[in-house]
């Protein structure tokens, strides 16, 4: 217990402090992940992209020279091509990334997961992908016109069965 | 790494000096930091107990059940889940300013690098708990936490599947939960047991709990916020939406805004970078150590003072080997002994008044600052003593520098650490020509060895071996311990000056 004024008071500025510091610091300042009128794309799928090379047929003269135990009839390159995605709003690009596929030898199915922000309000929302080694064009293309809310969370996943992609 | 260490020792004790004037009698919280850590556990874990009862571990219902807790259980529920998120919050307080603490006093290098490597791993197993704690909520916060965790995983090589399409579209699966909550609720506070066990196991005495002012003051806060703020969740989680503004708890939320900004390498080189700098402090550089304590068995009694004494658990018996009827006989082990001198205070055979006319020779002794050392600089000392008021000073070299005390009327003798001062020796100073002893040293709780200033004090209020004997004139010998703060070191000069003026000469 204090024993002079002094004391009290020095114990109550530290127990204060002690108090401050939690009180403030355990809730703030506050974080503004999103701006207000923002939006969120996640750009979530998993997808395996094409071999770099297409499979050769060797040839029997080819094969001859291979040891008995690897004579396959076809050589094909394990390396996959690297994923290069585009995201355009309103035909203005918004984000490019391009994802090598994982694996020593860029041969495994490749995680993709990328987010942006977007203006809310009604816009065009492009998502485009190209999966296979070639110098331009895209292979998946998906666009939609909606009113994206402020704090709306859109997610863009890649649906293997029906070959494309989803805009939710 | 010296000029940090000063600037933030100066900080310290600049503080400390303000906290003495409202905190007095050992009462200061910086001189018990890991024992209010420890303190700040017990009520994570007794509350942690109680909200758990209602809680469900499951996705559909952990929500609704802290939700229960914080608005219709309020009374109790409630205040307990405020409490267990304060006290976690006060713990991180009090880890980091024990960790500076011990840096900038210096106590982290050397014999005692030991409890500084164990304790720097705490740190992540004390954050990664909170962090799992506010997962379980599955909040808007949870949810953003988990995701951002998911993002830090996958970042790391060699992971081969994403950890963060787990948390998508609120896709999360009970077994996931399951497997959190058995993270948070058993896995880390069992691991982090294990760590602090090892945190303190090279010292002895540890301080587990803090005095009872201290706990009760700092209880009575936690409460007062938990009445005055009590913890809410956020808006619980909604598909399709991400959240806008979050409220962190930055003591343990601070990484996930500055991954979302610089990205998970950023944040994963950020902290491997400051906890393996932390790690490697110890030898950047490391400290030079005097030659540890050597016991010399024709002197030892084989009492175990020695061995009781020992801050830092170096000493222990074993059975006797030199043939002599007491049965143990104490051994140091060099790995743990700081030579700090405290065993050679202990020791009974360490009086001055032994061996007068042969090299004096105590059970226990440092090599490079034996008894008979101290003997002859007290003797040679002794002799130089002039005037009126003549009085002896002993002092620690880690409190305040005692040399600038010298004057032809005052002696000082510096010790590695007042508890080095057999009770024996003021004795013999008194009858050798000084009309007073003032011993000095680290302040009360406070010591840089841990426990020398204590036993001190004990020994020279009799209730500790080896007693000063009754026979010394109490009013001739005075204790005054000050930290070496700049606001400290006048008050050890009018306290000397006081003294001699109340001191008689000697007959």
């Amino acid at each position: 217990m204090p024993r002079s004024i002094e004391q009290f008071l020095i114990q109550l500025t530290a127990y204060a402090m002690f108090f401050g510091v939690i009180f403030y610091l355990s809730t703030a300042p506050a974080y503004h992940y999103l701006k207000p009128g923002q939006a969120e794309v996640k750009l979530a799928f998993k997808h395996t992209s094409l071999r770099e090379q297409e499979c050769h047929q060797r040839s029997a003269e080819e094969l001859q020279k291979l040891p008995p135990n690897m004579r396959r009839p076809q050589d094909c390159p394990r390396k996959r091509a690297p994923i290069y995605i585009e995201l355009l709003l309103d035909d203005q690009y918004l984000a490019t990334r391009t994802f090598i596929p994982p694996g020593l030898s860029q041969d495994m199915a490749t995680h993709i997961f990328a987010k942006f922000t977007l203006p809310a309000g009604r816009h065009k929302l492009t998502v485009r992908m190209r999966d296979r080694v070639r110098p331009e064009g895209f292979d998946y293309v998906e666009e939609v016109m909606r009113d994206w809310i402020p704090g709306q969370g859109i997610l863009i996943s890649f649906d293997e069965s029906k070959d494309g992609f989803e805009i939710n | 790494m010296d000029a940090v260490r000063k600037i933030g020792n100066h900080v310290i004790l600049s503080l400390e000096l303000w906290f003495n004037k409202g905190f007095p009698h050992r009462l200061n919280p910086f001189y018990h930091l890991g024992s209010l850590t420890f303190f700040f556990f017990w009520i994570v874990l007794v509350s942690g107990i109680y909200v758990f009862i209602f809680f469900e571990t499951n996705v559909a219902g952990s929500y609704p059940s802290v939700e229960y807790m914080t608005h219709d259980q309020w009374w109790m529920a409630g205040i307990m889940r405020s409490l267990h998120r304060y006290a976690s919050d006060a713990a991180v307080i009090s880890i980091f300013i024990h960790m500076f603490r011990e840096l900038f006093r210096d106590r982290y290098r050397g014999v005692r690098w030991f409890s500084w490597f164990t304790g720097v791993p705490t740190l992540w197993l004390v954050v990664i708990l909170g962090i799992t704690g506010y997962w379980l909520v599955w909040d808007q916060l949870a949810q953003y936490v988990a995701l951002a965790t998911a993002e830090m995983v996958d970042w790391i090589p060699g992971i081969p599947s994403a950890m963060v399409f787990n948390f998508l579209d609120n896709q999360i699966t009970d077994r996931f939960f399951t497997l959190m909550a058995f993270l948070h609720l058993l896995g880390l506070p069992v691991a982090l047991v294990f760590l602090l066990w090892t945190h303190v196991s090279r010292i002895s005495q540890v301080d587990f709990n803090p005095p009872r002012p201290l706990a009760i003051g700092a209880f009575l806060t936690l409460l007062a916020l938990s009445l005055l703020k009590p913890a809410v969740s956020h808006a619980p989680v909604q598909a399709g939406h991400s959240p806008v503004v979050l409220n962190l708890d930055w003591f343990y939320l601070n990484i996930y805004p500055l991954m979302d900004k610089m990205g998970p390498g950023f944040a994963w080189s950020l902290s491997i970078g400051f906890t393996t700098l932390l790690m490697l402090l110890p030898w950047l550089p490391p400290k030079k150590e005097q030659p540890c304590a050597e016991v010399e068995l024709t002197q030892c009694s084989g009492c175990g003072q020695c061995a009781r004494d020992c801050p830092y658990g170096a000493i222990s018996m074993r059975k006797r080997t030199d043939g002599k009827k007491a049965e143990f006989e104490p051994t140091v082990n060099p790995t743990l002994c700081t030579a700090c001198g405290i065993c050679s205070g202990s020791c009974v055979s360490s009086s001055p008044f032994r061996m007068a006319n042969a090299t004096l020779k105590s059970g226990i002794e440092m090599p490079w600052f034996t008894m008979d050392a101290l003997r002859q600089e007290v003797q040679s000392k002794l002799k130089a003593l002039t005037g009126q008021g003549r009085v002896m000073v002993f002092g620690c070299e880690h409190g305040v520098d005692v040399t600038t005390l010298g004057r032809p009327e005052v002696a000082v003798v510096a010790l590695p650490c007042s508890g080095m001062l057999p009770p024996s020796m003021l004795d013999y100073v008194l009858k050798n020509g000084a009309d007073g002893v003032l011993v000095t040293g680290c302040r009360d709780g406070d010591c840089y060895h841990r426990c020398g200033n204590t036993w001190t004090e004990q020994r020279l209020a009799g209730e500790r071996e080896p007693k000063i004997l009754k026979r010394v004139d109490r009013a001739r010998v005075v204790e005054f311990r000050i930290s070496d703060s700049s606001g400290e070191r006048a008050a050890l000069n009018q306290r000397l000056d006081a003294f001699r003026r109340s001191l008689q000469p000697s007959a």
